[in-house]
């Protein structure tokens, strides 16, 4: 009696296949989206400081790019796109407290010279 | 022949391996990471925000050592903590100076008042001044007009 060589059957060797193609798919970076919306959004709210608005419009733009990315499935970029909206709106709100303090320090000068 | 690649090969590829990492980008981070840290104005003003600008320096080089491909994104992201970084601890700066400026205002509003509103009575109508008694520190009746720290007026 001759013994059959072992052979895989064909749809084992496709599903291993495919699983390890899923294993290297990029995740949705629902995260890092949900974090530049919410950056974006409170850096759109605060007082609109002349050195807070390029990083703010620059945010805007990367968040718009990074939902569009999404949509094309293009996880990796969508990902970096939306890092990136998120540093330059925490860099924007940042930016605009500065902005406010320095204001606060103007209106705070006159009076404080006229005590002395 | 053979013997010789065998023994260069694997020098040649301990080599590359041990052989030090860096750009010149990540450098520039890393060194104006420390400038802010040791700015006398600056520093310590922001820890949370500095350590941040570290771990994402740290990142950025790890990035370079793995060679993922991440090395761009990552010293964007680094350079963008540091900007915050350097930007609140200005912020504090600015409060600060606010806070000590109001302080200082604040000491000095009751005792311009005080000068402001006590009016100064001529020579003439001045209390006799108060023996000051040997035992026990007398006790200033009511009805007796408070007394000014200033200089009498100059007579005219």
């Amino acid at each position: 009696m001759n013994a059959r060589p072992f052979r895989p059957p064909a749809l084992a060797c496709l599903g291993m296949l495919l699983l390890a193609a899923c294993s290297s798919q990029p995740l949705r970076p629902d995260e890092a989206m949900e974090a530049a919306e919410v950056a974006v959004g409170k850096a759109g709210t605060g007082v609109a400081a002349p050195d807070a608005q390029g990083p703010l419009s620059s945010a805007r733009g990367k968040l718009d790019q990074a939902r569009a990315a999404l949509q094309a499935l293009d996880y990796p970029r969508a990902r970096r796109l939306a890092e990136q909206a998120r540093a330059d709106a925490e860099l924007s709100i940042a930016l605009a407290d500065l902005a406010k303090a320095q204001a606060r320090l103007q209106q705070v000068l006159p009076a404080a010279a006229e005590t002395r | 022949m053979r013997r010789l690649a065998a023994i260069l090969l694997p020098l040649l590829l301990a080599a590359c391996a041990s052989a030090p990492r860096t750009s010149p980008e990540l450098e520039a981070l890393r060194a104006e990471l420390e400038q802010l840290e040791r700015d006398p104005q600056l520093g310590g003003l922001a820890p949370v925000a500095m350590v941040e600008a570290d771990r994402a320096i740290d990142a950025a080089a790890a990035s370079l050592a793995a060679g993922d491909g991440e090395l761009e994104q990552k010293l964007y992201l680094a350079g963008s903590r540091l900007k915050i970084a350097r930007a609140q601890a200005q912020r504090r700066v600015v409060e600060n100076r606010i806070r000590a400026l109001t302080l200082v205002q604040e000491r000095a509003v009751p005792v311009l008042q005080e000068v402001e509103g006590i009016a100064i009575p001529p020579p003439e109508l001045r209390p006799e001044p108060v023996p000051p008694a040997a035992e026990a520190p007398p006790e200033l009746p009511p009805e007796l007009p408070r007394k000014s720290a200033l200089p009498a007026p100059p007579a005219e």
